[in-house]
């Protein structure tokens, strides 16, 4: 019968004493200088597997022995018919670590992607109405302290609007209970929000921007598709789970890892929640024969609105569209009006305060290319360079990459109003460009980096700062 | 103190857990609980503190862990009730926020103090179990009033409130009927955190020097104009700074401070005549937290158990115990015999909340 060295260890003392196991039949015998023991081997409690560590042998009585031997261990527990668990032997494969690494980034995924939605939505059905109205309250009061104003709108309008909105059909027969608010949206500007509780807060900038009613009806409807779908209290509630949840995987890591995936994780979310709302509210101004485009023209004047307000710094930010609350708005536009001289015609008349002349005088000096999402990048390159005695040149190229030089033309130009005005004056090419021509364009948006036009014949215009073409 | 017999040999702690092996268990595990909705997760960390203590050696003898994975579920439940608790009092309103946050300020010294003795009193070394003796009543000065002391003294007492929780910990651990002891002074706290804090200035200045050099526009900008947009490209450049100072300060100043810390409380605490010795290099820390930080990044957290190897292993190995005379005399606790120390711990649950 073989034998297995190991140390003893009687549970009073620290001492540890030689001793050898082996097995008779049911039975293990602890043998050693001073003790001899035997004992059922289902008595026993036998510690898992652990890599080098000692296997241990634990007594009811509180004793124990440490077995360094792990094969001749292995061979004694085999002979005694004793298998390792179902976990252990999955921990001794590289295969079951690999389909586990599958099985947990799959559950990660599909946990993301249904499960954390459907758990937001069974708890937000769940919460009581008092709670939610407490969260409502709060967040207004919040707001009300740090940005918004009272609202100048006269009650008889702020009413026109609210009975004007209640005399909508709805397409789920009725509205959850809502309320609408009137702030003065302050640095927010042009918005409307959709509270847990149901109040809908809409700003005064939004109704002036807005070209008519049916576009304030329009947003309402998308603010009701929000609260229909229980938006803003899922976003909370999942925020609140998936940070948990990131925050334990990385734990320990570092808590300033842990908070950023979180924040990416939501945008999803929360792109998904506005296209639903957007859907809710196509339907419901469908089914009150008001044209769904009109949400469109209200969103771009939103955005125009923003773009304006904050002298375009937006576009060169490449975490836009992942992290902003309302993400991808032309991509929603677009899906709502399919129309892009629709959106052009809206920006111009979207952009009430117009960039000062002196700062966009100042930002033109430099030589300006035509941006790769400009549609008429294809054409042919063109470098204008605007000089700060009010003169330019341009030089346009038969290709977008710069080769093959067609024409130069001699201009002025000079800014007033916030439209960028240039006069031809002459050119090498007198066949194709009549002197004295005058172009008259909207500055939107201008930064170090990036200018956005609209020109006088409806389009939008991109100019990227650089002397040179922006070929791929 | 413990040169004194020039005979005395030391111990070290050795530490055979592997990355690979203990990735496999890992990974297992944590699919286990994903799969089961987190409930397997209180076997596996019983699982994973196993791994751990039973790989840990100390005089040709191992470690153990016996903590009962019901008790951990419970401690969970609770760590997350809590959790919710408070995240959904924050959406009701700040005052309900405030009443859950003082509430949970209250009951955490007494689930420290759980979460200490079931620890404790579930480890075991050569057949004879560690225990926690700490009161509540210390627990609570302990944990509440001396961090509150730092708070309304501007942190100024914070080395001190580190001391008293380190005291309180060490000095009502024992090991069968032995009782430890520690004789750190808050001096000795006071001196590395000083030393921490002009570090982090003296690092703070010089990374504030090579901005300026760097970006020399910025500084000029403001000075001549108050355009907003200057402004809003000032503050920018200014939070962008700051983000690189505080890692900065964190993956330079963190491993110091941990190595630092672990060898004063360590080189400080005793049991009965036998001593501690522990010298973690910092710079040996820091390469390790910094390329483990890199490895979790860029395995999306898959490197976690190499990463908690590789810390283990260092900290476990860079310490020793230096026994004076003979170490079979460490004798169990008569009053509480091993398994009436179980039938106690049953009532015990584990509080985890580490993140």
């Amino acid at each position: 019968m073989d034998e297995v060295r190991a140390s003893y260890f009687d549970g009073l003392t620290a001492r540890s004493q030689p001793v050898s196991l082996s097995l008779h039949g049911k039975q293990l015998t602890v043998s050693g200088d001073f003790l001899t023991r035997h004992e059922a081997l289902s008595s026993l409690e036998i510690s898992e597997p652990m890599g080098d560590a000692p296997r241990i042998v634990r007594f009811t009585d509180g004793a124990h022995c440490e077995v360094i031997d792990q094969t001749a261990f292995a061979r004694l527990l085999r002979d005694a018919g004793i298998s390792d668990g179902l976990v252990v032997r999955m921990q001794a494969r590289w295969q079951w670590a690999v389909i586990a690494v599958l099985l947990t980034v799959i559950t990660a995924a599909a946990g993301y992607r249904w499960g954390l939605p459907a758990a937001a939505d069974w708890i937000a059905g769940r919460l009581p109405d008092s709670l939610l109205a407490g969260m409502g309250e709060t967040t207004l009061e919040i707001l009300d302290e740090h940005v918004f104003g009272p609202s100048q709108l006269s009650p008889k309008r702020q009413e026109g609007i609210v009975r004007a909105f209640a005399r909508l059909r709805v397409p789920t027969g009725s509205l959850p209970a809502y309320s609408i608010e009137f702030r003065d949206g302050g640095r927010i500007g042009a918005n409307a929000f959709a509270l847990p509780d149901g109040t809908i807060i809409v700003t005064d900038q939004l109704t002036e921007i807005a070209g008519d009613d049916e576009e304030i009806l329009a947003v309402l409807a998308h603010e009701a598709g929000h609260l229909e779908g229980g938006h803003s209290l899922r976003r909370l509630i999942q925020g609140s789970i998936g940070g948990f949840v990131v925050g334990w995987y990385l734990g320990d890591v570092s808590s300033v890892a842990a908070g950023l995936p979180s924040a990416i994780l939501q945008a999803r979310y929360s792109r998904e929640f506005e296209r639903e709302a957007d859907r809710f509210a196509m339907q419901m101004l469908e089914l009150n024969d008001i044209p769904p485009v009109a949400l469109a023209r209200i969103l771009q004047r939103m955005q125009a609105d923003m773009q304006c307000a904050i002298s375009g710094d937006t576009p060169g930010n490449p975490f836009g569209d992942y992290l902003g609350s309302h993400p991808a708005t032309s991509e929603r536009i677009s899906t709502l009006a399919g129309n892009k001289a629709l959106v052009a015609e809206i920006v111009d008349s979207a952009c009430k305060t117009p960039l000062d002349d002196a700062g966009i005088e100042e930002m033109m000096p430099g030589s300006w290319v035509i941006s790769p999402d400009d549609p008429d990048h294809e054409y042919g390159g063109v470098i204008g360079e605007y000089r700060a005695d009010g003169t330019k040149q341009t030089v346009f190229y038969e290709t977008n990459k710069c080769e093959n030089r067609v024409a130069t033309t001699q201009s002025r130009w000079w800014v007033e109003n916030g439209y960028l005005y240039t006069q031809l004056e002459t050119s090498d090419r007198p066949d194709v460009f009549d002197e004295g021509e005058l172009f008259k364009d909207r500055v939107v948006s201008i930064n170090s980096r990036q200018a956005v036009l609209f020109s006088e014949d409806g389009y939008r215009l991109y100019r990227t700062r650089s002397n040179r073409c922006l070929n791929e | 103190m413990s040169s004194i017999n020039p005979a005395e040999h030391t111990e070290r702690l050795t530490f055979s857990g592997k990355g690979g092996e203990y990735f496999r268990i890992w990974i297992v595990n944590l699919a286990l609980s994903i799969l089961t909705l987190g409930i397997y997760s209180a076997w596996a960390k019983v699982r994973r503190l196993k791994y751990f203590y039973q790989n840990t050696r100390l005089a040709d003898s191992s470690f153990d862990f016996h903590g009962d994975p019901v008790a951990i579920l419970k401690g969970r439940v609770i760590a997350v009730i809590l959790l919710l608790a408070y995240n959904f009092s924050g959406m009701i309103s700040p005052r309900a926020a405030l009443v859950t946050f003082a509430l949970l300020v209250l009951v955490f010294p007494w689930l420290i103090v759980r979460s200490l003795r079931f620890k404790l009193h579930n480890s075991s070394y050569r057949g004879l179990r560690f225990s926690f003796r700490g009161t509540n009543r210390n627990g609570y000065v302990t944990f509440l009033l001396f961090p509150l002391l730092a708070l309304v003294t501007l942190y100024l007492l914070t080395p001190l409130a580190h001391q008293r929780i380190k005291r309180f910990q060490h000095s009502n651990s024992w090991y069968g009927s032995s009782q430890f002891a520690f004789n750190a002074g808050s001096g000795a706290f006071f001196a590395i955190y000083g030393k921490m804090l002009l570090m982090a200035i003296l690092l703070i200045a010089l990374a504030a020097g090579g901005a300026a050099l760097m970006q020399p526009a910025v500084f000029t900008m403001t000075g001549a104009g108050q355009s907003e947009e200057a402004m809003a490209q000032l503050v920018s450049s200014m939070l962008g700074f700051m983000l690189v100072v505080y890692l900065l300060l964190f993956v330079l100043l963190g491993p110091w401070f941990a190595a630092r810390m672990q060898n004063l409380v360590w080189n400080n605490t005793t049991l009965e005549r036998h001593s501690f010795a522990s010298n973690v290099q910092a710079r040996g820390l820091l390469w390790i937290y910094l390329s483990n930080f890199i490895g979790i990044l860029l395995t999306l957290g898959l490197y976690k158990p190499f990463a908690d190897i590789r810390v283990a292993r260092y900290r476990l190995e860079h310490m020793a115990f230096v026994p004076v005379g003979d170490m079979d005399a460490f004798m169990a606790d008569q009053q509480q015999s091993p398994t009436a120390t179980g039938e106690e711990a049953a009532d015990l649950f584990d509080f985890d909340i580490s993140f």
